[in-house]
């Protein structure tokens, strides 16, 4: 019988303070719970009424752009469950919150990632809401999709430029795919 | 008698369109996985009725969130306005928002830059 230290697991959350955290398959149902959570959670820590709906709306896109990568790219429901699943993690930090989720993405798929966020990070915040009116005024499926959008979005909210890595599988785990983690200070 | 009335659930708002007294009325918080699901048959409606014999139409938004799919759905529906009112049709939209609620202003402000609408913010106290 495999006994897991769940207080090992948990003292790491807590080493960060985790208000929220979840690490397994996203469903709409999930994201919606999850979100009513941390908006109850959050109403009850601190932050003003703008604060709260910013970290919201930005655990919104990061969980429901994960949804819609996944639905997107597996090539079958089993695929579709490994790239829906991810871990998501919300910890305060000097009057901010820390947003942060980390997902499976394809290999193939981690240089257009790279250079959206790249450019994401090069922009101030006129710069990002002149691309953010032009994507949401740009014909449906030309160019980004709303997935670029909730991304932009994202960078908007940032107090700094979104902060993302990719890292390799572990011997043992998922062929083809790269870690990915994307992280929004609100 | 609406041609559409949608009643809100948890991620969805309560929408009802009404072709003969001309108003679209979107109201409580709007973040479906799939907006476009949701918002196309209600696009698809109000072209119907702006591509028709009318002559005035109202849209009113009553939101406190949306995800960004549902903002590039609603700006569908006002450009569709926008289009209509070019051609001559009374078209206006009524935005009102929580006074407590500074996002739903600030996106209401956003969206009216872009927008050549007879555009009213309308703030209340809930």
């Amino acid at each position: 019988m495999v006994t897991l230290d769940l207080l090992e697991l948990r003292e790491r959350l807590n080493a960060v303070n985790a208000l929220i955290s979840f690490n397994g398959p996203l469903t709409e149902g999930l994201i919606k719970d999850l979100g009513e959570a941390v908006r109850h959670y959050l109403e009850q820590d601190s932050g003003s009424r703008a604060q709260v709906m910013d970290v919201f709306s930005v655990f919104i896109e990061q969980t429901q752009n994960i949804r819609q990568y996944a639905a997107s790219r597996a090539a079958d429901a089993a695929e579709q469950r490994h790239l829906s699943s991810a871990i998501c993690v919300i910890s305060p930090d000097q009057g901010h919150y820390l947003v942060s989720s980390g997902n499976w993405v394809r290999r193939e798929d981690a240089s257009g990632l790279t250079a959206h966020l790249e450019r994401l990070r090069g922009l101030d915040g006129e710069g990002l809401k002149r691309l953010y009116k032009e994507v949401l005024r740009a014909p449906a499926g030309e160019g980004a999709t709303t997935a670029g959008l909730g991304l932009i979005h994202m960078a908007r909210k940032s107090r700094r430029p979104l902060d993302y890595s990719f890292q390799e599988s572990p011997p043992g785990g998922p062929e083809g795919c790269v870690f990915f983690s994307l992280q929004a200070v609100v | 008698m609406a041609d559409l009335h949608l009643e809100a659930s948890d991620t969805t708002p309560e929408i009802t369109l009404d072709g003969e007294q001309g108003f679209l009325e979107v109201r409580g918080e709007s973040y479906p996985e799939n907006a476009l699901e949701l918002y196309q048959p209600v696009v698809r409606k109000v072209a119907e009725i702006l591509g028709g014999d009318c002559a005035a139409f109202g849209i009113r938004v009553d939101l406190a969130y949306l995800n960004t799919s549902s903002v590039k759905a609603l700006m569908d529906i006002l450009d569709l306005a926008e289009e209509s009112r070019k051609r001559g049709t009374a078209v206006e939209v009524e935005w009102v928002y929580d006074r407590e609620n500074d996002r739903s202003r600030e996106m209401a402000e956003e969206l009216r830059e872009d927008i050549d609408l007879p555009f009213r913010l309308i703030p209340v106290t809930r």
